[in-house]
């Protein structure tokens, strides 16, 4: 649907399309458009585009936190909270551009601070109160599983019931899988590779190097002192991956990093990598004529839903005494990997 | 990949917050929790049962042009 259009073209349809992660949507978009083009870098503007997308995995977070954490606890989730945050979450875009323009190749910046930390510290005001219960610098300040478990005790933070249900049905290492979080992709590499595949094939079941690898809000947060104290003694279970996206949300409002959009080109190929909600997000596009003639994308889901992938595996490591049993934990799993994937669980009863 | 699609409102339960919407000719049941100020014929993107923001409708008939372009479904 994106070949035959222009870049400009692109650039305004891929918001349409792709509305739920728009924002990495439309920032992979221009930034693959652009090294197609030869267009040079804009790093201020590209600072405050990785800004509204770190804030979109904020949104995407909270919000199905909010909605779908008490569903797994069998509570009714408080849509009041869900609806406060996607207002909250309309405005920033406006903060930082004019018109609220900020992914195309002219906008133009007209940063709002005032209204950008008021912005921030209602957002963080309402993430600490709903998800955390007013105890989100407490948390933000857990280094190690026994102040995690200090931190949960007689704790009722919607956050701290979800983590305390694990503990109590010994489901922390549950999910465990052996594939890897991938690793950062080497654009010159990335490139080459996939000169070499089928593309159609490798945006169905994208392999780096021959093996499966997830990327998702864990991969990112590897490096995080409780993370790899909870990666020892769990691995990639349940228990870190929740944990994983309760740091994001919990972290990123305080501390929005301002870095440099990336891309590469070669031969009128532009290919971008971005950090959506749920993991890396590639666009690869190639221009003819100053038309596409051939657009890519290689969404997080497709390396996380790999039939060989760590969701695969890891459903398959599931053990229950009862279907029911079974069926809990796989609905668990999925959503600590990816919430916003709409599935059917059918299960197979053993000959 | 995630998707949301544009549906318009075909009915109204204000007591229950619930509407009627048409996605691709088919009538589902989507929650207005999350949304002000919706009358029945606006259209609203919808994903997992929620309407989450309204649309106008120009915008809306451009992007379900597109999804139907794509194939990604049937009208």
């Amino acid at each position: 649907m994106l070949i035959g259009n222009t870049p400009e073209q692109v650039l305004s349809v891929v918001p349409l399309l792709f509305s739920l992660c728009g924002n990495a949507q439309a920032y992979a978009a221009l930034l693959a458009c652009r090294a197609a083009l030869q267009m040079p870098a804009e790093p201020e503007a590209d600072a405050a585009r990785e800004c509204l997308l770190q804030l979109e995995t904020v949104r995407e977070h909270a919000w199905r936190i909010l909605l779908d954490w008490p569903g797994l606890l069998k509570r009714q989730p408080d849509k009041t909270a869900v609806a406060a945050l996607l207002k909250i979450d309309r405005q920033f875009k406006a903060c930082l551009f004019q018109d609220g323009e900020a992914f195309i190749p002219d906008s133009r910046l007209q940063i709002d601070a005032p209204r950008l930390q008021s912005l921030l510290a209602e957002l963080t005001g309402l993430i600490d109160q709903t998800i955390f219960d007013g105890g989100l610098s407490g948390f933000l300040a857990i280094t190690d599983e026994a102040q995690l478990r200090d931190w949960l005790d007689g704790n009722s933070a919607l956050s701290a019931e979800l983590l305390n249900a694990l503990y109590r049905w010994n489901w922390l290492a549950l999910g465990y899988s052996d594939v890897a979080c991938l690793p950062e992709l080497d654009y010159a590499e990335l490139h080459r590779q996939l000169q070499n595949e089928d593309l159609s094939a490798f945006c169905r079941a994208p392999q780096w190097q021959g093996h499966c690898y997830e990327t998702t809000p864990l991969s990112r947060q590897q490096a995080q002192p409780l993370i790899a104290e909870l990666q020892s003694r769990y691995d990639n279970s349940l228990l870190v991956r929740f944990v994983a996206v309760l740091l994001e949300v919990a972290a990123i409002p305080q501390g929005l990093t301002a870095s440099e959009g990336r891309a590469y080109a070669a031969n009128c190929i532009g290919l971008a990598q971005v950090q959506a909600a749920r993991g890396l997000l590639i666009h690869r596009l190639a221009l003819r004529q100053g038309r596409v003639y051939d657009y890519r994308i290689v969404a997080p889901t497709e390396w996380n839903f790999h039939p060989d992938g760590v969701l695969a595996q890891g459903l398959k490591s599931l053990q229950a005494d009862n279907a029911d049993g079974l069926r809990q934990q796989a609905e668990w799993l999925i959503n600590a990997v990816d919430p916003c994937v709409q599935y059917r669980l059918v299960l197979t009863p053993e000959n | 990949m995630c998707l949301a699609l544009p549906a318009q409102i075909t009915d109204i339960d204000f007591a229950t917050q619930m509407a009627t919407v048409s996605v691709d000719g088919v009538k589902v049941e989507v929650s207005l929790a999350l949304v002000d100020d919706v009358k029945v014929g606006d259209y609203v993107l919808v994903h997992v049962g929620y309407a989450l923001n309204k649309i106008d409708e120009d915008e809306a008939l451009k992007t379900l042009a597109l999804f139907a372009e794509a194939g990604l479904t049937a009208s």
